[in-house]
């Protein structure tokens, strides 16, 4: 198992073309939710709005380590992949457009069909702005 | 002939247990109808599917409906209506959308959801003529390599019901296996095709990235997923890639170059001077004995054959996994966040243990101060790895290799096993990273009678040399005794 945050705190802020200062901001804010156990699966249970429940948080956190131990490996790979861009895909198309004209689509019905609630041909969600 | 006394013909005839080229023969002879075939299935379904659990029950569409789609293809073929898959029944997973038809990804969240439309790849389905028979069973949200996080129960090995028929296309594997359906369709993001094709011994093709539709398919990793053909011979995945692949204007990431004819005539001699590479790597350590020995048998029977065998080194497939591991991960928590029960499906309380497990890790390596480490890493190592499949190919036609480390495991093994799927597609996950085609073939038996399978890689876009090889391999090893077994359910 991998000691945990053996992972140097400062070092990995984000320094990369786009985006630096937005995310090395948010990044020291971040890093102490990650701070310990507790708190990194609370932190990332609320980031993707999953309910967790106090002991599979623990599973969750026990088993996040041991695919982390497992994904560093990695960093042997590091001296071999400095000078590579990364790929975030592999089908070499970009900028794949059409024009931009209206088509036949789902109706109002047909698209509402499987939604939980609804009111005047609308979805119906749950507040997002109150606190009730 | 009352309709129990049919049934009991109809197992009888084995209709189930032909290939798709077998059953177009005979329907276009009209030795039997498209009803004949189907009800011969729906037979089997209901004789063995309570022992392997392959199709989401209730099974959908309804009895009526599948038998009403066969008389309406009997119909055309007694007008002599040529199409590539008329009246021929056919299994899909259940991730993809079936306007009309319940789809669940086999998990509790998508319970009740019916889709207002058909995935391309069902589309393409109808279009050629196909019944669909039923809907496959998988691990939820594709997330496995067992069915076992299916919240459907799991499926089990046709040949062994107390081994795992693989996953996350378990249950069409299986029902290709069990004689169920004349074919089915699978997706694999790394190994969900190939990995239980080859524990259920039968033949599954992932196609190069993009070759196939993904619109209207549960999304897992949308720079990975790629549907493609599970079948009983080699034959049928060629004529089945062909009515599946294409560009689509739903799918921007579909391919452009042209679909090949991967039907045409097997070429004699395309295995003499063929250059077949074999990397030491993929024998990686704990691998079964049997499945080294079955594999490393077959490549000799392939330089008898004429192929000339290269030795190349290819990345250690342990990173692989890793880079695997992150992205899919990254993309899943991405892609699950749709899910908030609002304009389908339920509530995301219902995700089941994987799901979350993936989210979990996914928004962990794209959350701030963690994108460099995991992600931005993950994604210079995929490059590293399709460099290093393109300088293989410089040296080799095609790439040979055991599909799965190990025979089919026991039921349970996938319990609380972090990265079992990850681990089980070890040997598939550089290749899909790369983005490149690759088939499972089957090529025998353990001395505990479970199959051991065998995958041949190709270049992108190289699916017509990828088939010819398997193809011709099939061939030269149709009489072997093995090849007459079937599962005993």
């Amino acid at each position: 198992m991998v000691k945990k945050h053996e992972i140097s705190k400062s070092k990995d802020l984000i320094i990369s073309s786009t985006g630096t200062t937005a995310r090395s901001e948010i990044s020291s804010a971040s890093v102490t939710y990650f701070s310990d156990d507790k708190t990194r699966i609370k932190h990332i249970a609320e980031l993707a709005a999953l309910d967790i429940t106090q002991d599979e948080g623990v599973k969750l956190s026990q088993q996040l380590d041991e695919t982390l131990a497992y994904i560093n490996n990695l960093k042997d790979l590091d001296n071999l992949v400095s000078q590579l861009e990364p790929s975030s895909q592999i089908t070499g198309l970009e900028n794949i457009s059409r024009e931009d004209e209206p088509s036949p689509s789902l109706s109002q019905d047909e698209a509402l069909k499987n939604a939980k609630a609804t009111q005047n041909g609308l979805f119906k969600v749950k507040g997002v702005l109150n606190n009730d | 002939m009352d309709y129990l006394k049919l049934k009991e013909f109809l197992i009888m005839t084995e209709l189930n247990s032909l290939t798709i080229k077998q059953a177009k023969e005979g329907l276009i002879k009209r030795e039997f109808s498209s009803f004949d075939l189907t009800e011969a299935c729906l037979a089997q379904i209901e004789k063995v599917d309570k022992k392997i659990n392959a199709f989401i029950k209730p099974i959908a569409p309804t009895y009526d409906d599948v038998v009403s789609a066969a008389r309406k293809a009997d119909k055309l073929l007694s007008s002599n209506q040529d199409l590539p898959l008329l009246g021929i029944p056919i299994a899909v997973k259940d991730n993809f959308s079936t306007m009309g038809i319940r789809t669940t990804a086999s998990s509790k969240v998508l319970d009740d959801y019916i889709p207002p439309y058909d995935a391309t790849v069902v589309k393409k389905l109808k279009d050629a003529g196909a019944v669909l028979i039923g809907k496959t069973n998988m691990d939820a949200w594709a997330h496995g390599s067992s069915t076992e996080t299916s919240d459907y129960g799991s499926t089990k090995n046709p040949w062994n019901t107390k081994h795992l028929p693989g996953g996350s296309s378990g249950g069409s594997a299986a029902a290709v296996a069990a004689d169920e359906a004349i074919a089915a369709i699978g997706s694999e993001t790394a190994g969900s095709i190939r990995q239980p094709a080859s524990w259920c011994g039968v033949v599954g093709l992932k196609p190069t990235y993009g070759r196939v539709s993904r619109y209207g398919v549960i999304a897992m990793a949308s720079s990975l997923d790629s549907p493609g053909p599970i079948t009983k011979t080699v034959e049928d995945s060629a004529l089945l890639l062909r009515v599946l692949a294409g560009t689509d204007e739903f799918d921007a990431t579909t391919s452009l170059p042209p679909v090949g004819d991967y039907t045409l005539p097997v070429v004699d001699n395309k295995i003499k001077n063929l250059k077949i590479g074999i990397s030491d790597e993929y024998f990686i350590d704990g691998i079964d004995k049997e499945v080294e020995s079955a594999v490393r048998l077959s490549i000799e029977k392939l330089e008898k054959m004429g192929a000339k065998i290269v030795k190349i080194n290819l990345v250690k497939p342990k990173y692989a996994t890793s880079v695997y591991t992150i992205i899919q991960r990254s993309e899943v928590s991405s892609n699950l966040a749709r899910y908030d029960g609002v304009r389908f499906g339920k509530d995301r309380k219902l995700f089941g243990e994987e799901a979350k497990r993936r989210i979990v890790l996914g928004t962990y390596s794209l959350s701030s101060g963690y994108y460099n480490q995991y992600y931005n890493r993950a994604a210079k190592a995929r490059s590293l790895i399709v460099n290093d499949f393109e300088k293989a190919f410089e040296k080799v036609n095609v790439i040979l290799g055991p599909t799965s480390p190990s025979l089919p495991l026991h039921a349970g093994a996938s319990e609380n096993a972090a990265m079992f799927g990850e681990i089980a597609d070890i040997l598939v996950e550089p290749s899909s990273i790369a983005g490149l085609p690759g088939i499972n073939i089957p090529i025998g038996f353990s001395k505990s009678m479970l199959p051991i399978g065998m995958q041949i890689i190709g270049r992108q876009f190289a699916e017509d040399l990828v088939l010819q090889v398997a193809h011709q391999y099939e061939m030269a090893t149709a009489n072997e005794n093995w090849r007459k077994k079937r599962p005993n359910l």
